[in-house]
């Protein structure tokens, strides 16, 4: 059952990267040369039809799972960076350190990723650059926890106990003991805070806040579908279902590790 | 008490001004402020410095800061520098829909999560369970909007028994008010219950391993009747904080529900506005946003204490 | 008629079948009180939770218990309920969390005579509030309206007596009920066990792993080792002439201010390692 969920996860991600290198080597049409063949079912040679501007949606679709990828390991990326070691600051330090930065996190935490992609957006005007700055901001509160809460498991054990009569720097400790314990927490939280980061793309993209046209991104294709639901509401399958299926993905390779990793979590009873 | 209530209001107050500052630094510190905006990319840089002048851009970020907070404080959002118009003559007449909609939709979330989390939880080794678990783990991962998407399509384009868009509003025609709602609020309520079964489930669960819920059980309750009678409150307690945060992703999917069925709420002002770039209405909308947010998240926090006697204190 | 039957009940958890108990029998007479003895871990929670039908959904139960010459092993959920706190009810080890956090007292104890009886919720107030004198609570007026996290743990398990008592059982099974108090609170709550008990006619399953206390409340005793019962008699033939190794450590065991001076006290596995 748990290993069930991790292997689905593990091949549900595989697709979606495969889909995304593919999409950089070779595409069945040219993602976005506009041709005459509009508005085509689903049949041969375009596998999953055309679009509004004659655009073969299978291609789009590759191209989309691309910058799925991209605004997640960028934006999951930043807030990993920028969250752990202050999760692990603040862990490590105490007293008014770790009060403020948890503070600053739960206020942040409240600020929701879509306003802040907003006010960026009115700043700076829409882009995958705002889209992956407001969902990275957005997920640093969740890695900063995390890492504290590990952090304050970890320096309380006695192992670290043991490092630190035995003269191991605050460095030393942080780097030898306490990361390599709370990495695993760090993956599963990457991973999760990825299929979260897929959604919040895909809403920004149908919200015209994220990349820009004439870029396919998936949420920007249902936002084309929703304006042909009357001739060919199939166009709204596709790129809802990869998103769906890319956000389950990551969510069970998530959900898996963490079954995998603790054992806590196994009733035994 | 009256020491955690005071703390639990700092703490708003510091999210408040927290929030503000970073909403004003967003929008003012950096490059691309109202001036540049207002002239186009191509202005000259004296005709920006004047501007900046005339509007008052120039003076310092810390004292802009003040007059804006303050104004708020005394019910003064702004006023757009593109229109003329005041930030809270454009919003008032957006907020009833949006407030319906997330309002209805976490009330329509609860209705179905607590149920079905509950049901999990008790059957969490049978099928019943498993199903349950399965189908919020799927739900979990659709967007809403596609949700919304399928949902007009099926009921509005080909069954035609609700409107695909629009809005009346309650006070014009209650019945036509509740048509337009309906498959919005649909929406946003299931999609939202995905998540918050998983809460709901693990609360429950936990109750089922306390041994109050055992000692309901040994003096004659059935599991699901001692679950309801002796589970609920206690699964509340740790699911006040989840109700909570479940209001800003309501709050967010009420904007993207918005899109999709063409409701003109705050969520569409905002993309309006963000289009036309007028940062002093995009400013005021979300710091109103957040505002609201934090409040009845505050409320929220408030209420956990009247559930839970631990709370209030001993009585001697 | 007897009361309780126990035959050959055994208890595995989980997929991989761990065994809990095994081939458990004992039988239990109108107003009988039976000490059941043995280590943490050696399966009496277990063996009083499968009697209550308690256990947790991942547990197989084999064998025949019958209550009353019914065979509750055959109840449905519904019927089974309405035998529990009502002909048979249960008083757990750990005061602190056995009742509800979120409840007055006053209303638990009133729910569980509620529950079995036609008491309107009116009259049933005055019962409480005898059946929390009986149990020696003072101003039990007060004790009602409290909390639990208001109560020490001696007065919550003086509750959770009243609750079991409450209808009246014929069978109170008591999972090491002073465990969890301190010594002085103990005595109390043991001798107000005692009281009811005796005043209700109720029989009693007794579990500890104290063989003083269980010489004070019962007059049989079974003991048991890793799942097994290992020995049974009266209280005072198993005390005084322990068959099993391991009854005879834990006898000696409890005995060690009567040990002479210069010997190593002895251990209860320095009794029965490698006789089993």
């Amino acid at each position: 059952m748990r290993k069930a969920q991790l292997n689905i996860g593990l091949v549900l991600v595989g697709l979606v990267i495969l889909a995304g290198v593919l999409s950089l080597l070779w595409t069945p049409y040219d993602p976005i040369r506009v041709t005459s063949n509009r508005l085509l079912p689903p049949g041969w040679p375009h596998l999953l039809g055309t679009d509004g501007m004659g655009i073969d949606i299978a291609s789009r679709l590759l191209i989309g799972a691309r910058y799925c990828l991209i605004v997640g390991v960028i934006s999951v990326g930043v807030a990993a960076v920028v969250g752990v070691p202050l999760g692990m600051l603040a862990g490590m330090r105490g007293g008014w350190l770790d009060e403020l930065t948890m503070r600053v996190a739960d206020i942040v935490y409240a600020f929701p990723a879509l306003l802040l992609a907003m006010l960026l957006a009115a700043a700076f005007g829409a882009s995958t650059g705002t889209a992956m700055a407001a969902i990275g901001i957005a997920t640093i509160p969740a890695f900063a926890r995390i890492a504290r809460a590990g952090t304050l498991q970890v320096v309380a054990s006695d192992f670290v106990l043991a490092a630190k009569a035995a003269g191991t720097s605050r460095w030393g400790i942080a780097a030898r003991h306490v990361f390599p314990n709370i990495a695993p927490l760090v993956g599963v939280q990457a991973s999760v805070g990825f299929a979260m980061a897929i959604l919040a793309e895909a809403a920004l993209s149908y919200l015209g806040l994220g990349t820009p046209r004439p870029t396919p991104t998936w949420g920007a294709m249902l936002r084309d579908a929703q304006d042909v639901w009357y001739t060919q509401p199939v166009q709204a399958l596709w790129p809802g279902l990869s998103i769906a299926l890319a956000v389950l993905g990551f969510n069970l390779l998530g959900d898996g590790m963490r079954d995998v990793l603790d054992p806590r979590l196994r009733e035994v009873k | 008490m009256a020491l955690r209530i005071a703390q639990k209001l700092g703490v708003f107050a510091l999210s408040l001004i927290g929030a503000s500052v970073l909403i004003f630094l967003i929008t003012n510190a950096l490059p691309g402020n109202v001036a540049h905006v207002l002239l186009g990319t191509d202005a000259t840089p004296d005709a920006v410095a004047e501007l900046e002048a005339q509007l008052g851009l120039d003076r310092p970020i810390a004292l802009r800061y003040l007059e804006w907070i303050s104004g708020i404080a005394s019910g003064d959002f702004g006023t757009s520098p593109l229109s003329g118009d005041p930030v809270l003559a454009l919003i008032t007449p957006r907020v009833g829909v949006t407030a319906w909609l997330v309002a209805l939709g976490i009330c329509g979330s609860l209705i179905i999560a607590l149920p079905l989390g509950m049901l999990a939880a008790l059957k969490r080794r049978k099928w019943q369970g498993l199903a349950i678990s399965a189908a919020a783990q799927f739900g979990m991962a659709i967007p809403v909007f596609w949700c919304g998407i399928i949902f007009a399509l099926v009921f509005a384009v080909w069954l035609r028994v609700l409107p695909p868009n629009g809005y009346v509003p309650l006070t014009e025609d209650p019945a036509e008010w509740l048509r337009h709602l309906v498959l919005p609020v649909l929406t946003l309520a299931l999609v939202q219950s995905a998540v918050l079964i998983r809460y709901v489930r693990s609360a429950f669960i936990e109750v089922l391993h306390e041994d109050y819920y055992r000692t309901a059980r040994a003096i004659g309750w059935t599991p699901l009747r001692a679950l309801l009678r002796h589970g609920v409150r206690n699964a509340a307690i740790s699911l006040v904080t989840v109700v909570g945060l479940q209001l800003s992703s309501s709050l967010v999917g009420a904007i993207v529900v918005e899109q999709v069925y063409n409701l003109h709420g705050l969520g569409s002002l905002l993309l309006d506005k963000v289009a036309e770039r007028d940062l002093v209405v995009v400013q005021g909308t979300v710091m109103l946003l957040v505002l609201a947010v934090l409040l009845i998240n505050l409320l929220v926090d408030l209420s956990y204490q009247l559930i839970d006697p631990r709370q209030r204190g001993r009585q001697q | 008629m007897t009361l309780l039957e126990v035959e050959g009940l055994s208890v595995r958890f989980g997929r991989r079948r761990r065994r809990a108990i095994e081939d458990v029998s004992f039988a239990i007479e109108p107003s009988q009180r039976l000490g059941l003895i043995g280590e943490s871990g050696s399966g009496k929670t277990v063996t009083a939770l499968a009697l209550m039908g308690l256990l947790p959904q991942n547990a197989a139960v084999g064998g025949e218990i019958r209550v009353n010459a019914v065979s509750v092993r055959d109840l449905d959920e519904h019927s089974y309920s309405r035998l529990r706190g009502d002909a048979m009810s249960m008083v757990f080890q750990e005061p602190m969390t056995a009742l509800d956090p979120t409840m007055r007292v006053g209303r638990q104890v009133a729910e569980a005579l509620l529950l079995h009886s036609r008491h309107q919720a009116g009259s049933s107030r005055k019962s409480v509030m005898a059946m929390l004198e009986r149990v020696g609570l003072d101003e039990v007026g007060r004790i009602a309206d409290s909390y639990p996290h208001q109560l020490s743990g001696g007065q919550r398990q003086r509750v959770c007596i009243a609750m079991a008592l409450i209808n009246s059982p014929d069978l109170v099974i008591c999972d090491e009920p002073t465990t969890a108090l301190d010594v002085t609170v103990q005595a109390k709550v043991l001798q107000v066990l005692n009281e009811v008990l005796g005043a209700e006619g109720a029989a009693c399953l007794f579990i500890s792993h104290d063989l003083a206390v269980v010489s004070q409340v019962c007059d049989q005793v079974i003991v048991m080792l890793d799942g097994r019962i290992v020995e049974a008699g009266t209280v005072a033939g198993v005390f005084s002439h322990p068959e099993h190794p391991y009854t005879k450590g834990l006898v000696a065991t409890a005995r060690l201010d009567q040990m002479p001076p210069g010997e190593r006290l002895p251990t209860v596995p320095d009794f029965y390692r490698g006789q089993l």
